[in-house]
């Protein structure tokens, strides 16, 4: 059980309903520009509050801090309950980072419903803040499932591609599909703490709350059952191979905005390390869950890059690499070791700027060709040197060169996972060659030789706003690559409380932690 | 300066190649200054670091080191013995002179020094890395660079300037790039080189790994697991441990060396790049391969060292002769000079691999003296390249009228590299032909052999190019005149020549370093001397580790305290 620091001022509820209140005030907007720039406006006040909280965040520490506890249905034991840990707090920031560039980036690039464009990112944003917010699991759920609702629309209405109702749609069952079985799950493990709770005649009978769910044991079997259905879950989401098949169609039909917010922001591969690993950690121990999961994640690596390899589109490639990448968070954090699970956090918010400043590149090229087919480049970094450079250095972050973030989040993942079995490291690193490939060789065919016949003489390179947009992204991108301490610091006390959790298991904890009641 | 020379000496290239980035390319000249100062401080800093190195006392000196993460025992851990020394200074002469054979590129010149510095800087971060995460990251940032000078700045082969293609596309749109062999463009070069050496450099990367596994002290510090590391006698898969982890160490090094049969994406790479990339590629990246497996290797792992290093001494007779015979029948001068360097690179690996004090100083002073030399051939290459814009050496020839300053330099140039007594290289030639007699004679006639083979198609490539009557649409090719044209081949050959006569610095200056490296091989002993030992410093390293993993957990991250913030009474 976790030590819990309460601030005086609800910091996190602004954060989370700063964004929504802003959708509905932009609703009484009718002029565009001013549809624009209030929602700049909006945005750049979450990611004030958010650095804001980041500054105030103790690090090295294992609290849950800023803490807000509001009982909502006490008869269920739901309450609002949020908190920020060393796990989440960096995801916060990432979130409100991503949506301001994502309202710069579509300040010109969308053109129609610009009003409602706006609205739906913003109301994306509340529910993503609410998914890394929240303590309590109906809550979590809650927004997991309303985060479909304004993913929705932005992939049926604002996506460029012919096949945009068909990948809105599958994106939406195939997370609702997986929803389901962790809903099943989620009650699962409420029925388990009633059952405690109830026999030790402890309050309340009933509980959602991650604190008090990890403070009960839960029994070996019980453990393995839910881990599936949670699994199965976050793996819909993340997207774990072989779940994936909706990301390609999502991320190449849907708007370039909601490409950075899936690509980016690992909602699924959060839920594993958030939820999954530590209330359930003799079942993330068990040997058949390692192997499958090490597998899938394996697979995955060489999967997502070897199609990512013979991809014309530089969508789909992204699309292929991300679960490439994802096969890496993965195998991270089911070595369940102190190294892995660092390694996969880092890696987590590395994604968010790398593979998400990839898709802004894809959407910087699509605006001045109209296409992110291999066919229509060719030779541009003659014409366009600035994008060839930004281009340059965020896919040398995706594939791993030292000196950016990239590097690090890998090498930690890489240590982990030898040191839990080195047969899957050593299959796993060759996933870092087949990256370097993909990557280098599109880039090569896209931006040096000669130049392609379709590309445009009159080829502008980035103009002011996309340069801010690629320079905020590469200044994250070395930062973390050469001066990670203070992202790292921020999470060590949370992974170190995992690591110890891991340790001694549910069934340990129960002499240990009585639930203290203080008047 | 004094004990900060070594970070003056990595951070000056870093911090010249982040002024670059705020300067506009129309401003060719300051673009150039700003490379070339950084440049001169970091040789200028390395020379200090040369001469002022003590080797009387030995060991590592000018040691720096920044604590990067205390969990996972990494730091950034400089430090220079005698055999990284010479190396950090060849590295430096060789940016320095890459600066001026690069001076008058035209396209993107901006860019191309940004990469150059950062290459050569990553170089140089190798040789003085003592730890083994730093090691790898700069390996590691060594060879992505490369990519984009070949990318951007190389050249194409005759054959992929001439082929046919109807389509226009050449080919380059298909995934068979990888068998594309008849095609050397200089992407498919690039691609090639980078693949082949990040999949090897990988290799090492897993071999890095297991030793700090299985070493369990907690760290990637060399200087701790080379005293402390225990890696003999875990048996794994048939075989021990330490078996594995030494063969991934070497070949995953060696590839960069190029040893026989690892060497295929040299000669390509070589011919493709930009001539100040060659330079450095040849003269101080191959090296990163040697001096890996002696730091890393010989190091940490000296007992299966003794035990393995003669596959290097089979595998090296194949890298002379084959590299010499198709370096005599190859028809491009980048393309000799490439295979002359991954043949001459055999020598290197005779003299490791006899294990001796001569020969292994040898061999340090070879990697030295044939970055000079190999750097001297591939600025000269590029200078015909760029004058005549071929490097088909059947179609040149009787250039001798037309540049004299080059072909005299180039006669200088073949002397250092065949080690014709006057140059560095013929010292090191005969200590690695002395000091390996005795363990592999039979290795030591196939360099004598080499050599001739040196001579043969180096003087062949001479006579292609100076001799014989010259074809009259290479008439406006001009000589070297300029100050800045002349300098860096001067620089070359002084210092060849300079260190044949005094050669004692430089020698006593590598002694210092092979000393207690071959002294820690060759040391036989005693099996119940070795099992006590083994104990009582697998003990110390216990108490060592469970005290920094006292210290790396904070005390306050365990204790339970009780929720004093909920609302809910």
């Amino acid at each position: 059980m976790l030590e819990e620091l309460a601030s005086t001022f609800p910091i996190l509820t602004c954060i989370l309903f700063l964004p929504v209140i802003g959708a509905v005030v932009l609703w009484l907007f009718d002029d565009e520009d001013m549809v624009r720039t209030s929602a700049l406006a909006i945005s750049l006040v979450e990611l004030a509050l958010s650095v804001f909280v980041l500054l105030r965040f103790i690090p090295e520490s294992a609290a849950m801090q800023f803490s807000e506890h509001v009982p909502w249905i006490p008869a269920l034991g739901v309450s609002y309950h949020l908190a920020v840990d060393g796990i989440s707090v960096l995801f916060v920031g990432l979130t409100a980072f991503l949506t301001v560039l994502i309202v710069i980036y579509s300040w010109d690039t969308v053109r129609h419903q610009v009003k409602l464009y706006m609205m739906a990112l913003l109301a994306l944003e509340t529910t993503t803040m609410g998914v890394f917010l929240s303590i309590d699991l109906i809550l979590f759920f809650v927004f997991w499932e309303l985060m479909l609702i304004p993913s929705y629309f932005l992939i049926k209405l604002w996506g460029g591609g012919a096949e945009r109702h068909y990948a809105a749609l599958k994106y939406v069952l195939y997370t609702l599909l997986g929803s389901v079985f962790m809903l099943v799950g989620i009650a699962l493990l409420d029925i388990n703490y009633h059952q405690w709770a109830t026999l030790r005649h402890v309050e309340p009978t009933y509980s959602f709350d991650l604190l008090e769910l990890l403070s009960v044991p839960i029994a070996l079997s019980q453990q393995i059952l839910i881990f599936w259905l949670l699994f199965l879950g976050f793996a819909f989401k993340a997207p774990v191979f072989p779940f994936h098949t909706w990301l390609p169609d999502a991320l190449l039909e849907g708007p370039i905005g909601m490409a950075v917010v899936l690509a980016g922001l690992k909602l699924g591969t959060f839920g594993f390390i958030r939820f999954s690993i530590p209330l359930l950690p003799e079942a993330s121990k068990s040997q058949t869950v390692i192997t499958v999961i090490m597998v899938l994640g394996l697979a995955a690596i060489l999967y997502g890059a070897i199609m990512a390899l013979i991809q014309q589109d530089f969508r789909r490639l992204l699309a292929f690499s991300s679960i490439s990448h994802l096969g890496f968070v993965v195998i991270g954090l089911f070595a369940l070791n102190y190294q892995g699970l660092q390694g996969s956090l880092l890696t987590m918010i590395n994604l968010g700027f790398s593979t998400a400043g990839l898709f802004f590149i894809a959407g910087f090229l699509y605006s001045r060709q109209q296409s992110t087919q291999l066919g229509s480049f060719g030779g541009m970094a003659k014409q366009t040197p600035l994008l060839a450079s930004f281009f340059l250095l965020i896919g040398l972050a995706s594939i791993g060169l030292p000196g950016t973030n990239g590097f690090v989040g890998e090498f930690l993942i890489l240590l982990g996972t030898f040191k839990s079995n080195w047969l899957y490291g050593g299959i796993a690193v060759t996933g870092v060659i087949f990256g370097a490939a993909y990557f280098l060789w599109y880039y090569e065919r896209a931006m040096l030789g000669p130049i392609g016949k379709a590309v445009k003489d009159s080829l502008s390179d980035l103009h002011p706003r996309e340069v801010f947009i690629a320079s905020a992204l590469s200044i994250m991108i070395l930062w973390i690559g050469l001066y990670p301490s203070p992202f790292l610091k921020m999470m060590n006390g949370s992974i170190q409380a995992l690591v110890d959790r891991l340790e001694r298991g549910t069934v340990a904890s129960i002499e240990t932690t009585q639930p203290v009641r203080v008047e | 300066m004094g004990d900060y020379a070594l970070l003056y000496i990595l951070f000056a290239p870093f911090a010249g190649a982040i002024a670059l980035i705020f300067v506009s390319n129309r401003q060719a000249m300051l673009v150039r200054s700003i490379a070339a100062g950084s440049a001169f401080i970091c040789l200028l800093a390395s020379l200090y670091l040369f001469y002022s190195y003590d080797y009387v006392k030995g060991g590592f000196q000018f040691v720096q080191r920044f604590e990067w993460s205390r969990q996972l025992g990494i730091s950034l851990h400089l430090g220079v013995d005698g055999i990284g020394t010479p190396l950090v200074l060849a590295s430096a002469i060789l940016l320095f002179a890459g600066i001026f054979v690069s001076w008058h590129i035209k396209d993107r010149t901006k860019e191309f020094y940004i990469w150059l510095l950062i290459l050569a800087a990553a170089t140089i971060g190798v040789f003085m890395s003592l730890d083994l995460f730093f090691l790898y990251f700069f390996y590691e940032m060594s060879v992505i660079p490369m990519y984009l000078l070949l990318g951007m700045w190389g050249s194409h082969t005759k054959k992929y300037n001439e082929m046919t293609d109807p389509e226009g596309l050449k080919q380059r749109d298909s995934v068979g790039f990888i068998f594309n062999f008849g095609s050397n463009s200089k992407e498919y070069a690039a691609m090639k080189l980078v693949l082949f050496l990040s999949a090897f450099a990988v290799a090492a990367l897993m071999g890095i790994l297991l030793i700090y596994k299985y070493s369990g002290l907690n760290t990637f510090d060399i200087l701790v697991l080379r005293e402390q590391a225990k890696l003999m006698n875990i048996p794994v898969l048939g075989t021990t441990l330490d078996k594995i982890i030494w063969l991934l160490i070497f070949f995953g090094f060696a590839s960069i060396a190029p040893l026989w049969p690892l060497h295929s994406w040299s000669p390509v790479g070589h011919a493709a790049a930009p001539a100040a990339t060659s330079m450095l590629h040849a003269g101080v990246l191959m090296k990163l391969g040697h001096f890996s497996i002696i730091r890393v290797a010989f190091e940490i792992l000296p007992e299966t060292t003794r035990e393995l290093m003669p596959i290097a001494a089979v595998l090296c007779m194949f890298s002379i002769v084959y590299g010499g015979f198709v370096a005599f029948y190859a028809k491009d001068t980048k393309y000799v000079i490439g295979y002359s360097s991954s043949s001459h690179m055999g020598y290197v690996f005779l003299g490791m691999a006899a294990l001796d004090y001569i020969s292994l100083t040898g061999a340090v002073m070879y990697m030295f003296a044939h970055a000079m030399a190999t750097g001297m051939l591939f600025a000269m290459a590029g200078w015909v390249y760029d004058q005549t814009h071929t490097r088909d050496i059947p179609s040149l020839g009787g250039l001798s009228n037309r540049m004299p300053f080059i072909y005299a330099c180039f006669v200088v140039g073949c002397m250092a590299s065949i080690g014709v007594p006057g140059t560095v290289n013929f010292i090191a030639e005969v200590m690695i032909i002395v000091g390996s007699w005795n363990k592999y004679p039979f290795q030591v006639i196939v360099a004598v052999v080499g050599i001739v083979l040196t001579f043969a198609y180096l003087f062949k490539m001479m006579r292609g190019l100076f001799y014989g009557p010259m074809d009259q649409k290479y008439s406006h090719a001009h000589d070297a005149v300029a100050v800045v044209d002349r300098l860096p081949l001067l620089i070359m050959i002084t210092v060849s020549i300079g260190f044949f006569f005094f050669p004692m610095h430089l020698y006593n200056v590598v002694r210092s370093g092979v000393d207690p490296l071959i002294a820690k091989i060759t040391r036989v002993v005693p099996v119940a001397l070795q099992e006590r030992d083994a104990s009582s410093v697998t003990r110390e390293a216990r108490a060592d580790s469970s005290q920094q993993n006292v210290a790396a957990l904070p005390g306050d991250v365990l204790r339970l305290t009780p929720r004093t913030s909920r609302s809910d009474q």
